[in-house]
Parts: structure tokens; sequence; C-alpha cells
């Protein structure tokens, strides 16, 4: 299995990268980061992009900080790079927890956070978590910076806000408050494969209460999302198994899920109400 | 594979009659497709863009309308497409009826499709084929409804720019999932542990 001939660029700035990709996008060029999921299709020949762009060589696209109350995720951040908190307090530990559903190990040393954001599978783990707590996408072109949020960003299965000419440069994660709560709960066949279904949940407990309550599903539907009308069921709300159930059949009568030849819509609706008490109960713990 | 859609158009349904079978102007409702060529007044050339994550891919092929009853308000269309790159074709027959829904019209729709290639060899099977139908359907209902709007409100105007982007909509993109899942499957398989 070879790939088909394709131009290479590598760009050693972002400045430069930009330039670049807006003169090859119009004639199939793409941005190459890990290339865990682009490569693989070029080798069989499925994707024949013309031009690749490879960013590996990019100064600064590496950048993993904390600032203005967010953390800052630069393009070419490798997944494995959150094994260990990037951040103190709530979000480190989210992030270290999630990683380890996303792929196999050695996939997670070369594959980037935002490489999967910007491929924007449904069952992504990443995508998930940036469309719960609300990430902003820095998307960088010839024309400038400009942000996108988690909302007006997944557009549909591997469909995303970005213009062919943009490259998502960064993407910023809030930084969850100290007492911040989360849950999330996947399930796939086996270790390392497509979740079939996902859920995400975070809230803060004050006075006994739950507020500030957050509840995405994602790999059930074309994009990950979250779903307001579950969460309002928890504001003010005491954790309870009665409240989190009540949650979880809201979440799953407000889905419309994907369905394909293994796992009808049904199945996935159930998986949902399943996935988001146990996410919900997790948090509570 | 078969299945069923519907769509609601907000126009009486001799009207809707008209504006369906306006070929040229339906194809501008058609996510990512471009009208090439007009063989005969049922014959008709095009491509259809789509873009599925990295895989970008035109099918090339015509559409034929295949049977007109203005009597009762059905229609059939035999499409064929082909990837240029070798990548996969569609071939499908689709009937379109007809039928008053309170002031507008509802269009059902009946496709069967047969797919060759890449894509039938990987695709997941009829369930995906028909959740991707719906979404093309669903985007060309309200391409559709947008431009109908647009024609009431300046009536005379000639058609103008496509009222969609211009950008190839993935409605396909979840055959790529279903290939994508197979394809990582087939790696996974066949690396060493």
């Amino acid at each position: 299995m070879k790939p088909a001939v394709f131009e290479y660029h590598a760009p050693k700035t972002v400045e430069a990268a930009v330039a670049v990709l807006a003169e090859v996008a119009p004639r199939e060029g793409r941005v190459l980061a890990g290339g865990q999921s682009l490569v693989p299709a070029m080798a069989l020949r499925l994707a024949l992009p013309a031009h690749l762009v490879d960013i590996n060589g990019v100064k600064g696209l590496d950048r993993l900080v904390v600032e203005a109350g967010e953390l800052a995720i630069g393009a070419c951040v490798r997944h494995a790079a959150f094994h260990r908190p990037a951040a103190e307090g709530p979000l480190g530990a989210l992030l270290a927890h999630v990683v380890r559903h996303i792929a196999h190990y050695p996939i997670r040393t070369r594959g980037t956070f935002c490489g999967s954001l910007a491929h924007a599978d449904p069952a992504s783990e990443w995508c998930l978590v940036a469309a719960t707590l609300g990430a902003r996408m820095m998307a960088r072109s010839v024309r400038g910076t400009r942000a996108i949020a988690a909302a007006d960003y997944f557009q549909g299965p591997m469909t995303t806000a970005l213009a062919p000419d943009e490259l998502l440069a960064e993407v910023r994660l809030p930084i969850l408050s100290p007492d911040s709560r989360f849950g999330f709960c996947e399930f796939s066949r086996r270790a390392g494969d497509f979740a079939i279904a996902m859920a995400l949940s975070t809230f803060r407990i004050r006075h006994g209460v739950m507020t500030g309550a957050r509840i995405g599903v994602g790999g059930v539907e074309g994009s990950p999302r979250r779903i307001g009308a579950a969460e309002s069921m928890l504001e003010g709300q005491r954790p309870s198994g009665e409240v989190f159930r009540a949650a979880a059949d809201r979440v799953a009568g407000s889905v419309e899920p994907l369905e394909d030849a293994r796992y009808s819509a049904g199945y996935r609706r159930d998986l949902a109400r399943v996935l988001t008490r146990r996410a919900l109960e997790i948090a509570a713990a | 594979m078969e299945f069923d859609n519907t769509l609601e158009v907000p126009l009486p349904p001799d009207e809707a009659w008209k504006v369906l079978l306006d070929i040229q102007r339906i194809a501008t409702c058609i996510p990512g497709a471009e009208l090439t060529e007009v063989v005969d007044a049922q014959t008709y050339k095009g491509r259809v863009a789509v873009r599925i994550g990295p895989v970008a891919m035109s099918l090339v092929g015509q559409a034929r309308l295949e049977e007109i009853d203005s009597a009762n308000r059905k229609a059939r269309v035999k499409a064929q497409g082909a990837d240029p790159k070798g990548r996969g074709s569609a071939d499908s027959v689709i009937e379109f009826r007809l039928e008053p829904a309170g002031t507008g019209t509802r269009v059902l729709i009946h496709s069967d499709v047969k797919l060759a290639g890449l894509i039938a060899q990987y695709g997941r099977g009829s369930g995906m084929i028909e959740s991707v139908a719906s979404q093309l359907i669903a985007q060309f209902g309200s391409a559709l409804k947008a431009q109908i709007e647009q024609s009431r409100s300046r009536p005379a105007a000639a058609p103008e720019a496509n009222p969609l982007p211009a950008k190839p909509v993935s409605g396909l993109t979840l055959i790529a999932r279903a290939l994508w899942d197979s394809i990582v499957r087939l790696f996974r398989k066949q690396s060493p542990k």
C-alpha cells in the first residue's frame, strides 16, 4: 500500500504554513500533523491529496500552557502529552483520564489533540471534551486568526467550520474551577476501538446542590454536543440517583442517534442513557 | 438497498410538481451538485462533490428522467455516478410521488441504491446509507425551501447564485465513517501484537 503522488511542503513558521496552505488548499492540499487518520487513508488511496503541508517542523505549535484562564493546546501537541495532567486541578485530571480511551499508546504518541478536532470523527473523545467544556478553536489563515466557539464548530460527521485554507493552530479549553467534578464514561467492544457511545458531565456542588452542570454525549449523533435540556434538570438539585436517572432519560429522549448495520439507533439511545447516568454518578462520587 | 424519505415543500402540489421537474433549478439545491450538460429534456450530466474528512470525491455521471406521470404526479429518475479516480460508484433508481399536505406538498421519495467499489466493499449496510440519504434530502429540502421563498419575494428575478454555500456538503461523511471504521479494523487486525 503506497500513497499516490503528492507534493510535500515543510514550512518552518506558522506564517509560512498558512501561506503555503492558502496556495495549495484549492488544489486538494491538506495539513499533516500526527497523520494517524490521514496517512492510512492515503495508503489505501482513499484520500488523494495533491499537496501535504507538514506542520511538525513549525516552531511554537507544540505549546501547551495555561494562560488567561484557559489551557492553550498547540496544533502539534500529541495525545500522549495529556497522560500527565497538563493543568492543575480537575481539567488536568479530566484530560488525563479521557486520554487513555483514545486508540492505543503508539497512536497517542503521534496523533495530535488539534488533529482530532480538525478530523472531527463523531466518536472522537477530544471532540466530546471540546464540545462539553466549550472550547475555542483558533483558526489561522492568511486572513488572520479567528476564534470559533465549539457550538458553531462541529457541523456533522467529519465536518467542521474550518475553511480548507485554515490551520487549526490552537485549541483553548477553559480551566475548570478547583471544586468542579467530572465523570466520563465510554462504551466500545474492545479497548482502543471507536466509541459506540460516550458521555461526559461536569458540575460543582455548592451548599449541597449542583450548579454549572454540563452534559455532553459523543459517538451517538454525527457530532458531539451538550444536551441543555438535561443540564437544566440538575441545576439547584441535590445529587441523587433519581435526579440522575431523570436527566439521563432526557438525554436519551433528546438524541437522534446514528444507525448502522451493527448498532441500531435504539441501542445507541440506550447507551446514551446508561452512560450519562454513570458519568453523573462518577462526578457525584 | 431500498429506503424511503419524505420532504415538505411550501407550495401546492401543482406548483411543486412544476418546480420539481425543472431540473436546472433543482440541481442548484442538491448539496455539492453541479449540472454540466443538458443532453436532452430527460437526460442531464453532472457531478456531485463530496468531502469525507480527508477523502474528497467527485461522483461524475448522469441522471435520466425515465418516467413522468403528470396525472398522478409521479416521476422516476435513474442516476448513475462514478468516482473518476476509481474509488467507487453509485447506481440508483429514485421514485418521487407528490401528495397534498395542508397548504403545501409532501414529496415521498423511494430510493434503490447500488454501490460498487470501495464504498460497497467497506460500507456497513443499509442503515448507514439511509442516514446519509436522509441527511442529503434534508439539506436539499431546506435549500429548495429557501429558494422558493427567495423567488417569491422577488418573483421576476433570474435564478441567482446557489443559495447553498458552494462547499461540498458531506452527506456521505457517514459512508466514510463506515469505511473508516473498517479500514482501522483492517489495520488493527494486521498489525502485529
